[in-house]
């Protein structure tokens, strides 16, 4: 078997090539096969050969259309050669099986077996027979049985081909970053341009934002997409929108922008959603042990649940990056991004932190500010109604109703987070974080100082970028430096990162969400080998 | 005793008709200052990130409060309805004690459920003349979830010993999620006085165990 890995990730509209592994046939028609496993063989003229197996991308690209279209020029039909014996047979005979309606044969231009119709006899002869294999999604594994007949359709020999494509990958955050998208709205008076011009003095044209206006104000970057992709051996890939069924404002969004040539957006599910469909309540944990693409993690609870089931289902399936459920019924939003996400530090053991909102953290920080500190941003019925420091310090309703979220919530998903990714206690970092109860959503929580954990990952190369919200405890608005939470919060991240702290405060932390929410980071897909052991779902 | 008789008992007589008669003639203020009603027929309201309905809108102000008040008790969208309260709340809290009385009632006795809650958990942080009468009307509320939000709410309020004997009357609640919540209370206001009868809940319902275990430490006994 062969394999030349492809060191550069050819991406977006690029051929989609296959691997082809030549190697030794899996024959049941002969016993003499060639051994070529040996390096630099060629195949043996005397057998039936082809590839062990043909790895490929979905067809998922222009809104899945090709695969509607039928080309046979597509840039995703993996070409794939059979070479006869040297008996030159009467004809072929291909039998795919183990899919249902994902992959399909093809041969000369035209489609010459899928799911619904099987098996195919070609004409035989010396030549190698040219095939193509499509896949309709991913991780989708088929198995193509290829039989040499005679002229009275008796097998002479038989190998199977495998026919692999790419499972689904979700990204974390370790990968590099390419862009990051946000919204940019106005609406009633209040808008995001601190925010929107805080990403593009920070990093250039690696932003784009969409035009709230076409897109109804909906600031809600996060949820409506999740970018992930699939990769093969030689390192070509496909990105991947999946978009949400929670379809607000930025419904549209993913087609418009995303959609086309190398580029896939998929839908799994309809109907109604919830607020846990969104996509800031799907997040993916860095590679730790047992799984090197990381661990997909999402929130769920008694009564709070994604109905996206096609998805959850596929996720679930695919075992790669084996999900898990954390509580999050104690939240109004419910999105496991409002209080934990995972950032890059080359210190680390394994390269990351683990970052989780911590109350304690938060009043060491409180409790050490002079109470006559004045809080302009939190001051007035419109925000959280504490003029200073020693308001909120002396709220003592805020200060044991924090104290039961430590204990209810925070704790036991920290210790279930450090159980189910293995963590270590020096990967976890405790960030300041403070809740208040929302009264029209049923007495449940968001963050009252900005949740600084919701934050943004992206290091384009140069070194990790975090974009975090302003968490504005102090009485000079236009002075981060005079902030201790900024401080707080800068001491206790890795020191290697850049941290920019953003001002989210009223579109985005006024409706219940913060820089995480808002925004969204294309990345360049983990070329980490799954295929050697196929990790994939179905094997 | 229904709600109603009871916020009688609680509030000045003067008060349970004064700021309805206010808000059924609000309406005609617009004749003189149409800006009134502009502002609220046309108020800033936003879905926030869970798809929930907010009012944000930086021109709403006190003098807005009867209007916004008439079209709350207009609305029927059950979406709608309850953004305007999340309005109406905000201005509660800046409008003077002359609306006491509509934010008591209100917490105490509206028919939406979420609008009762609304005004409920504003009410931790409200000056007693609101607070008093509008929780321990919402404790006497048939509907559980709603004694639940009062008893919650009860415990951390800025004067939360001043609720504790409300709240061990309500330690037999038929409710089990109340009774629990009455427990975290007791502990959140942390007044000694309430540890026997925490105990003896206990005692009664073992369902309380963690519950009363936290509080008690809160009241600083065993």
């Amino acid at each position: 078997m062969r394999l030349v890995p492809h060191p550069f990730l050819a991406r977006r509209g690029t051929l989609l090539a296959a691997v082809l592994l030549l190697a030794a046939c899996k024959g049941s028609g002969s016993s003499d096969l060639a051994d070529s496993d040996d390096p630099g063989d060629v195949p043996d003229p005397v057998v039936l050969n082809g590839p062990e197996t043909v790895y490929g991308l979905p067809n998922l690209d222009n809104l899945a259309d090709d695969w509607t279209k039928q080309d046979y020029d597509d840039d995703e039909l993996v070409p794939f050669e059979i070479v006869p014996s040297a008996v030159a047979p009467a004809s072929f005979r291909l039998t795919l099986s183990g899919t249902e309606q994902s992959a399909r044969i093809w041969h000369d231009g035209e489609i010459v077996a899928t799911g619904g119709t099987p098996e195919v006899e070609l004409d035989g002869g010396t030549e190698p027979l040219e095939l193509r294999v499509e896949f309709k999604d991913f991780d989708t594994d088929a198995v193509l049985e290829v039989e040499e007949l005679d002229e009275n359709g008796d097998v002479l020999q038989s190998i199977e081909v495998a026919l692999r494509a790419s499972p689904l990958f979700l990204n974390h955050h370790l990968q590099p970053a390419e862009l990051i998208i946000a919204t940019e709205v106005s609406v009633y008076g209040f808008d995001n341009d601190a925010m929107v011009e805080g990403y593009a003095n920070a990093i250039g044209e690696r932003f784009e934002s969409a035009n709230g206006n076409r897109y109804f104000q909906d600031p809600w970057m996060q949820d409506e997409l999740e970018f992930g992709y699939g990769v093969l051996p030689d390192g070509q890939a496909l990105d991947l929108v999946i978009d949400s069924i929670r379809d607000r404002g930025l419904d549209d969004y993913p087609e418009d922008v995303w959609a086309g040539e190398g580029f896939g957006v998929k839908t799994w599910g309809r109907g109604y959603a919830s607020s846990q469909d969104s996509f800031g309540n799907l997040e993916v944990s860095p590679p730790v042990d047992d799984f090197p693409f990381g661990r997909i993690y999402y929130g769920a609870g008694r009564g709070y649940a994604p109905q996206a089931t096609k998805l959850f289902d596929v996720l679930e399936e695919n075992r790669i990056q084996e999900p898990f459920q954390v509580d999050i019924s104690w939240l109004c939003v419910g999105h496991v991004d409002e209080f934990m996400t995972f950032v890059p530090d080359s210190t680390a053991p394994r390269g990351f932190r683990f970052v989780i909102n911590d109350v304690d953290a938060a009043y060491e920080v409180l409790d050490a500010m002079d109470p006559a500190t004045p809080l302009p941003r939190y001051a007035g019925r419109q925000n959280h109604n504490y003029d200073t420091v020693g308001e909120l310090v002396d709220d003592n309703g805020l200060r044991v109703h924090n104290e039961d979220v430590q204990l209810d919530h925070l704790d036991p998903i920290r210790e279930q987070m450090i159980a189910e990714l293995g963590l270590l206690d020096e990967e976890v970092v405790l960030l300041p974080g403070l809740f208040e109860e929302i009264g029209y959503c049923g007495n449940t929580n968001a963050a009252l100082i900005p949740g600084m954990a919701n934050l943004i990952v992206a290091d384009f190369g140069e070194g990790t970028n975090l974009f975090i919200a302003d968490p504005f405890l102090r009485s000079n608005l236009n002075d981060q430096s005079s902030d201790p939470m900024i401080q707080a919060v800068q001491d206790a991240l890795p020191a290697e990162a850049e941290l920019h702290f953003l001002d989210d405060w009223d579109v985005y932390h006024l409706g219940l969400g913060e820089v995480h929410c808002g925004s969204n980071v294309l990345r360049t897909p983990s070329p980490t080998d799954w295929w050697t052991n196929d990790l994939g779902g179905s094997k | 005793m229904n709600r109603l008789a009871l916020l009688a008992l609680l509030l000045p007589a003067s008060a349970l008709a004064g700021w309805q008669d206010d808000v059924a003639n609000a309406r005609a203020a617009c004749d003189t200052d149409a800006s009134l009603c502009d502002v609220v027929d046309n108020l800033g309201v936003r879905e926030n990130r869970a798809g929930l309905w907010f009012v944000q809108d930086s021109r709403l102000g006190v003098e807005h409060l009867p209007v916004l008040l008439h079209r709350m008790q207009q609305e029927t969208d059950r979406m709608m309805r309850p953004a305007l309260a999340t309005g109406i709340a905000q201005l509660f809290t800046d409008a003077d004690a002359s609306w006491h009385p509509a934010w008591a009632e209100l917490a105490a006795t509206d028919p939406s459920p979420q609008v009762r809650s609304i005004f409920i958990t504003e009410l931790r942080r409200a000056p007693m003349t609101a607070a008093g009468p509008g929780l321990r009307g919402a404790l006497a509320h048939e509907d559980a979830l709603t004694r639940r939000d009062a008893a919650s709410v009860m415990g951390r309020q800025l004067e939360a010993k001043a609720f504790v004997d409300d709240l061990l009357g309500a330690l037999d609640d038929d409710d089990a999620v109340v009774r629990k919540t009455v427990v975290r209370a007791l502990g959140h206001a942390a007044d000694p006085k309430a540890a026997d009868a925490v105990r003896a809940a206990v005692e009664a319902d073992d369902q309380l165990a963690n519950e009363a275990r936290r509080a008690l430490e809160r009241m600083g006994v065993e």
